[in-house]
Order: structure tokens, then C-alpha cells, then sequence
């Protein structure tokens, strides 16, 4: 199973050193999603404000495979 | 570590002191035909839905218990350390009913069912101190599903930190600076029910905040009191009185 390295883009970078071993790109996809709306529900819960531009990059074997911007998971007028 | 001798003594010593065994119940648990077998790290001890056969005391290394989910995600219930009976309760029921997986090489000293059942029904003090290690588990799981349940990411990591840190330390595995934990993110992850990028980012901030560092397989406490305060531990529900002897 290919080997996904999931990094954290917010005020700094938080790279991911070690990466999950997924079935394949929609598996990776479920999993970056499930990470950031861990993260952003923790922030919003504690009371801090997120920020749109915030992002969670993907890399695979051949390199960055996906880019999950937090603004991409909410919809409406722009803030 | 701990030799096999010593810890079958200590295991002795602690039941002696929850329920007077007198000497022939000691001498009874020493003639227990414990078996030594070996476990290399990732290797499963006892798979859910076999059929139970043996208690298993943990004489080296770190053994987990965990279940799956249909979807295949997993969650870790508890983790067991040197000293500990890693599944009494497979003596009592028929069948497994989660994986016990070992997180390094373990050294086991393992006991067929039927002598730790022959033992129990003629020592009644023996059974006594025994049912009083499932009764700590079944605290220590109640504490856990709190903590998978109703902290979030940050206070459950540092609960998990400080529970962790307290067992090892009644057992003589840690000291002030802090103890080897030798789990991956994603057994943080599969502990606390996040994913391992919470875990990541959970480590991380609470670095920055000088409360606690992870150094691959260490884990450094800068501020136990902080650690204590953030996760809203209390060691009480361990009944560590009842882990170590007088």
C-alpha cells in the first residue's frame, strides 16, 4: 500500500515525518478530510478564530498528490 | 528489566497484600506451570474471536488491546505494561473478544487457563487478589472511554501522558524527566480516537507550550503539573495502591 505524508500548513509549518500507509488517493482524500475538520473543530471549540487560507498538503510518491484548503470544505459569500 | 523471578515475586507481593495468601496460596501461584514465550514487536498474542487458552503476565515490553470497527478503523482500549496480567478475563470466558497485539518484543510468562482456574477454585485468596486486578482494569477502562469520549484532543493526550507516566512510575519504568513510550502516531492516533494529524499538531502545541516533548520513542516532561492540570488527572482511579506491594 503506498505511504501518504500529510502537512500541515497553518501559522507554520507542521511537516509529518512518518505518513500513513492508504489504499490509494481517495483514501488519502478521506483522510486529510477527516483531519482537518478534527483540527479546525478543536480550534473553533476552544475559541479561536481559523483561518480560510490554512492548508493541508498530501504527498505522495511522486509528490504533492492533493492540497485540502480549509476555504475549499465551506461554502457561502467570501469572508 | 526485570527478570521473570522478579516479576512473579512482585506479582505475589501485591496480592499478598490485598488478600493474605498464606503460604501455601504463595507457594501455589509459584508452581503455576508458567510457560516463557516470546512475542516479536507487531506480533498478536490473542486475536479477537479465538478461543482463550492461556493468562499471559507480562514480564518485558508493551502489549496492546484494540478492536475494529467494520470500516477497519481502530481503536486502542488499553495498553499493559511489565507486571501485568495482559488478559485474566481469558480464563473465565470462552472466546476473545478484542486483538492483544504487542507494541515491542515481549517477554510472557503465560499459564494455562485450566491451572489458573484450578488455583482460583481452591485458593480463595488467590481468586480474591485476581478479581482484583479485572476490577482495576474495568477502572482504568472507564477512565478511557471519558477520555476517548469527553476531553478534547489536547486534555486527552495529556490525561493519557499523565496515566501512562503514573503506571510506570509505580512500576519503577520512569522517573521525573520522563519514560520511553514506544507507540507510533497512529497508535496515539488509534489510543485517543483522532487522526494522526491531531496527535501531530496536539505534540506540537503543547511543545511550544513547554509543557511536554515527544522525542521519537521518549517522552520528555518539562511540567508534570501542567500536564496534570490541562488533561484534569487524578491518579485515584488507578488504585496504584493496590498495583504496588507494601
Amino acid at each position: 500500500m503506498p505511504r501518504y505524508y500529510f502537512h500541515l500548513y497553518t501559522d507554520d509549518l507542521m511537516r509529518d515525518g512518518v505518513g500513513q500507509q492508504l489504499a490509494g488517493l481517495a483514501a488519502a482524500g478521506d483522510v486529510a478530510r477527516r483531519s482537518v475538520s478534527e483540527v479546525i473543530a478543536e480550534q473553533i471549540s476552544r475559541g479561536e478564530k481559523v483561518d480560510l487560507g490554512h492548508r493541508l498538503e498530501v504527498e505522495g510518491d511522486e509528490g504533492i498528490v492533493m492540497v485540502l484548503e480549509y476555504r475549499d470544505l465551506f461554502t457561502g459569500p467570501a469572508v | 528489566m526485570h527478570s521473570v523471578g522478579q516479576i512473579i515475586d512482585a506479582m505475589i507481593a501485591r496480592y499478598e497484600k490485598r488478600a493474605p495468601l498464606g503460604a501455601e496460596g504463595q507457594a501455589a501461584l509459584r508452581a503455576l506451570p508458567f510457560e516463557i514465550r516470546t512475542y516479536q514487536a507487531h506480533n498478536y498474542m490473542v486475536r479477537e474471536d479465538e478461543r482463550a487458552t492461556s493468562a499471559k503476565l507480562l514480564i518485558d515490553g508493551l502489549a496492546y488491546r484494540h478492536k475494529v470497527t467494520v470500516e477497519g478503523a481502530r481503536q486502542i482500549v488499553s495498553l499493559h505494561i511489565a507486571g501485568d496480567f495482559v488478559d485474566l478475563e481469558g480464563c473465565l470466558l470462552p472466546r476473545a473478544d478484542h486483538n492483544v497485539q504487542v507494541l515491542t518484543t515481549c517477554t510472557v510468562a503465560q499459564v494455562p487457563r485450566d491451572a489458573v482456574l484450578d488455583l482460583v477454585h481452591s485458593h480463595g485468596a488467590v481468586a480474591h487478589a485476581m478479581w482484583i486486578d479485572t476490577l482495576i482494569d474495568a477502572s482504568v477502562y472507564r477512565e478511557w472511554v471519558v477520555n476517548v469520549g469527553r476531553r478534547d484532543a489536547r486534555q486527552a493526550m495529556c490525561h493519557f501522558l499523565c496515566e501512562f507516566g503514573a503506571r510506570l512510575t509505580a512500576a519503577g519504568l520512569a522517573d521525573a524527566h520522563g519514560y520511553e513510550l514506544p507507540m507510533t502516531q497512529e497508535q496515539l492516533a488509534d489510543t485517543l480516537g483522532i487522526t494522526p494529524v491531531h496527535v501531530n499538531r496536539v505534540l506540537r502545541v503543547l511543545d511550544d507550550e513547554g509543557v511536554v516533548v515527544r522525542h521519537k520513542r521518549f517522552i520528555e516532561v518539562k511540567d508534570w503539573v501542567r500536564l496534570r492540570k490541562v488533561g484534569g488527572f487524578s491518579d485515584s482511579y488507578l488504585h496504584l495502591e493496590q498495583m504496588v506491594a507494601a
